[in-house]
This record gives C-alpha cells, sequence and structure tokens, in this order.
C-alpha cells in the first residue's frame, strides 16, 4: 500500500516539524520519513511493490512519531490528530488498527521489534478524517504538550486484509498539531 | 541510532542528528531545511496555519 505523508500545522508559526519512523531490533530511529508505505518487511520508506502483502495476512506495524526539531520561537505544540484518508484497496474487508484515539487512551505505545502480528493496544479503527479532538499523546496524555525540541509517543498503525484483498492502493496519512506562538 | 533520511547519516544521539548541516545545506532545525524537502511547502503552510490562527482567536 503506498501512503503519502502530509504535516499540518493547523494554526501557529514556525516551528520545524517532521515525523520519525523506527524500525528494526535496536529501534533505529529514521528521521523525516517521506512516506507511510505498508508492506510485508520492516523497513522505513518502504517498496510495496517489492514487499507486497498475502492477502489474509498483516502488514508490518509501523511505530511513527511527530518529531518537532526546532521550536521556532512558539511556545507550545499539542492537540495532535492522525488520520487517513483513501481506500485501503479493494476484493476484500481490510482495517487500518492503530493505538490513536480520542478516549481511553492507553498512554504511550512502548516500541517493540516491528511485527505482522497483532499488537497490544492498536485495535482502534484508524479515523478517515479529522479528529475532533487529540488522538495521539505527548508524554503520555492526550493533553501533553512539547514546550521544546522533542517528540510525540508512538503512533503505531497496521493494515490487516482478509482472503479476498486484491493488490494495491494509495492513501494519504495525515498529522496535524497546534501550535502556540 | 538515529537515521538522516535525506543525506543518509547516522547519529548516536538526536542533539547530533539536530545539528548537523544536511545536504540542503542546513540542519534539521531550520525552516530553509524543511523547506528544502517540500518545494517551499512548508514555509506557504505555516502562513496558512498563521491566518487559521488568527481566525480561531479572532
Amino acid at each position: 500500500m503506498f501512503t503519502e505523508i502530509k504535516i499540518h500545522a493547523y494554526n501557529g508559526n514556525v516551528a520545524t516539524v517532521e515525523i520519525d519512523e523506527a524500525n528494526g531490533a535496536g529501534e533505529t530511529l529514521t528521521h523525516s520519513i517521506t512516506n507511510s508505505n505498508m508492506g510485508s518487511t520492516d523497513a522505513v520508506n518502504l517498496d510495496p511493490v517489492a514487499y507486497p502483502l498475502t492477502p489474509n495476512t498483516r502488514t508490518y506495524i509501523k511505530y511513527q512519531k511527530i518529531h518537532v526539531t526546532a521550536m521556532g520561537g512558539s511556545s507550545k505544540i499539542d492537540n495532535l490528530k492522525v488520520w487517513r484518508t483513501g481506500g485501503l484497496g479493494t476484493g476484500g474487508t481490510h482495517a487500518h488498527l492503530t493505538n490513536a484515539r480520542t478516549a481511553t487512551y492507553g498512554g504511550a505505545l512502548v516500541y517493540a521489534t516491528p511485527t505482522q502480528s497483532a499488537v497490544t493496544g492498536v485495535d482502534q479503527t484508524m479515523p478517515t478524517s479529522v479528529p475532533a479532538t487529540a488522538n495521539l499523546g505527548i508524554g503520555g496524555s492526550l493533553t501533553g504538550s512539547l514546550t521544546a525540541t522533542g517528540s510525540s509517543d508512538y503512533l503505531g498503525h497496521q493494515i490487516t486484509t482478509d482472503a479476498s484483498a486484491t493488490a494495491g492502493s494509495t492513501s494519504i496519512m495525515s498529522y496535524q498539531y497546534d501550535e502556540t506562538a | 541510532m538515529e537515521v538522516c533520511s535525506v543525506c543518509s547519516g547516522e547519529f548516536a544521539t538526536e542533539a547530533e542528528y539536530l545539528d548537523h548541516v544536511c545536504t540542503t545545506g542546513f540542519t534539521p532545525k531550520d525552516v530553509e531545511h524543511q523547506d528544502a524537502l517540500t518545494g517551499g511547502r512548508f514555509s506557504l503552510q505555516a502562513v496558512e496555519a498563521q491566518k487559521r490562527g488568527a481566525e480561531r482567536v479572532g
């Protein structure tokens, strides 16, 4: 599945922000990823054509976070929202699961070597439009904020497919934050 | 380990990553770096975000 990335400053100034992704047993953190392609390998910016998903399996989970590299004179970053637009493909019933949620947030997702198996806490349906309230935390809380360089909690997300899945889909992952001058 | 996806540089710490001068000619802390990676859209987005922020606070 090809997945592009969009970063939205909903209101704000000039903080510099990027999306990072962790991979491997050693939690190698790659900064400023350029896509969120999902497939059958644990790799950043992966080629889904080279690593397609077998029907009735899950993609490798993605562990990503919003990283504020500089505040740029702003005082606060908060109200993190993530969602996907675009379908998950045809030929079956698929689900895009995540730990992101607007209520009963489970705290900061703990990194573990990415897997194609189900991951505890990554069981919410990814929103397909901007959520009304924050759904990704900072410091384990949806009301958390950053006042200096730092990162959000990990966003975990994974796609499940059934036996009728057919190859290929393209969608967009959006990551939004509020910035206070 | 931390890796810059732009220049493939490897760093032991976040601070080292943030301070490195990338192939864009800037560090990841610089708006110019983000603009170089997005064809200038990062700054344009900031302008639009500021407008929304101004509308929000009236």
